[in-house]
């Protein structure tokens, strides 16, 4: 899929961890999961928004558009 | 919202019963073919017999020369007379002890002579519902018939068992249908494929059947009863001719066909519930 979400990266800045994430957010951590792996098909603006709260960063910060065809 | 689990365990266990009923019903008719010398288990008679043969779809033309049509709700001679039981007799001439009676019973005759059977009815003295019958015309029915060619005898049997098989089918798949909706109820791809099956199913079955019946028909000759005595036609005034039919329940084709469609919309259903499940 061509939008990345960079949920790690952001983790590994804040230092925090997943479950720790999930439970502030208010999500479960399989639901985490999907997301972090890029399975889910859409998110909401208010799970987007929660997330953004919690590691106090962007939309952007999350999710990334990478073009098929473009090399890594 | 409310998950309805108890409509889905009554369906469940009707489904469950009915498959397995079906299913006893079938092995006992199999057995009996098979294993009995003329169909019959105690007392128990059971229709379809290699000996006697198998059904077939006819339809029986009746024709009345000059007949009388006796009915009434009489409950101590239903079986001569109840119901829409259909009798002929000669002018206003009580002409046998049947027809006798149902007039002792309480039927009496209304009116003069007539020439045709819808222009006879009989009236019973205490018929609350006040039903008048006026006529009977052709009646589908089967025919037990049997067949040296072995193509066909293959065919009649294959029809004959096929509608308990059928239903043996139907059922098992309801079950399984109503037993995931008991769980969850949702739009999953085993409902969509369970609904898709079904439909098919029934849809298969309408079509053979129907061309089963056109090749029994093709292949099976006119009847035509007369009643004789010493070789001579008698001046009985009914004569029954039976023609096979062909057999295409409509009715059923249409309920094949939209659950065939219904499992499109199954199939969508599922579709964005996957989708719905993996939003966050």
């Amino acid at each position: 899929m061509p939008i990345i979400i960079n949920l790690d990266k952001m983790l590994q800045k804040r230092n925090m961890k997943s479950a720790e994430l999930a439970a502030l957010v208010g999500i479960t951590t399989a639901n985490l999961s999907i997301l972090k792996t890029g399975k889910a098909k859409a998110i909401r603006f208010s799970t987007l928004e929660s997330i953004c709260e919690v590691l106090n960063c962007q939309p952007g910060d999350i999710l990334e558009y990478v073009q098929k065809d473009s090399k890594l | 919202m409310k998950n309805r689990k108890g409509i889905f365990s009554l369906l469940l266990r009707v489904a469950n019963a009915g498959s397995w009923l079906c299913l006893l019903v079938l092995l006992l008719s199999i057995a009996s073919d098979v294993f009995t010398d003329d169909g019959t288990i105690g007392s128990v008679e059971i229709g379809n017999h290699h000996s006697k043969g198998y059904a077939i779809p006819v339809k029986v033309n009746i024709n009345y020369a000059d007949s009388v049509l006796v009915y009434g709700k009489g409950d101590l001679k239903q079986g001569a007379y109840g119901g829409n039981f259909s009798y002929y007799g000669r002018n206003n001439e009580i002409m046998d002890s049947l027809r006798q009676e149902a007039l002792l019973g309480g039927c009496k005759l209304e009116s003069k002579t007539y020439n045709k059977i819808r222009t006879y009815p009989f009236y019973q003295k205490e018929n609350k519902a006040n039903w008048t019958y006026h006529s009977f015309t052709n009646l589908d029915g089967y025919l037990l018939a049997n067949t040296t060619d072995w193509m066909l005898k293959a065919l009649l049997v294959i029809y004959s068992y096929l509608p308990m098989l059928f239903l043996v089918f139907i059922f098992y798949l309801l079950s399984e249908l109503f037993n995931h909706l008991r769980e969850k109820l949702s739009f999953t791809k085993h409902v969509y494929a369970t609904v898709n099956r079904t439909g098919i199913l029934i849809i298969a079955f309408v079509v053979f059947r129907f061309l089963a019946s056109i090749v029994l028909g093709m292949s099976s000759q006119n009847i035509l009863f007369e009643s004789v005595t010493d070789g001579i036609p008698t001046d009985m005034p009914i004569r029954l001719s039976i023609n096979p039919r062909i057999v295409f329940n409509f009715t059923l084709f249409i309920v094949g066909l939209s659950l065939w469609g219904f499992g499109a919309l199954f199939k969508k259903g599922a579709s964005m519930e996957s989708e719905n499940n993996l939003t966050i």
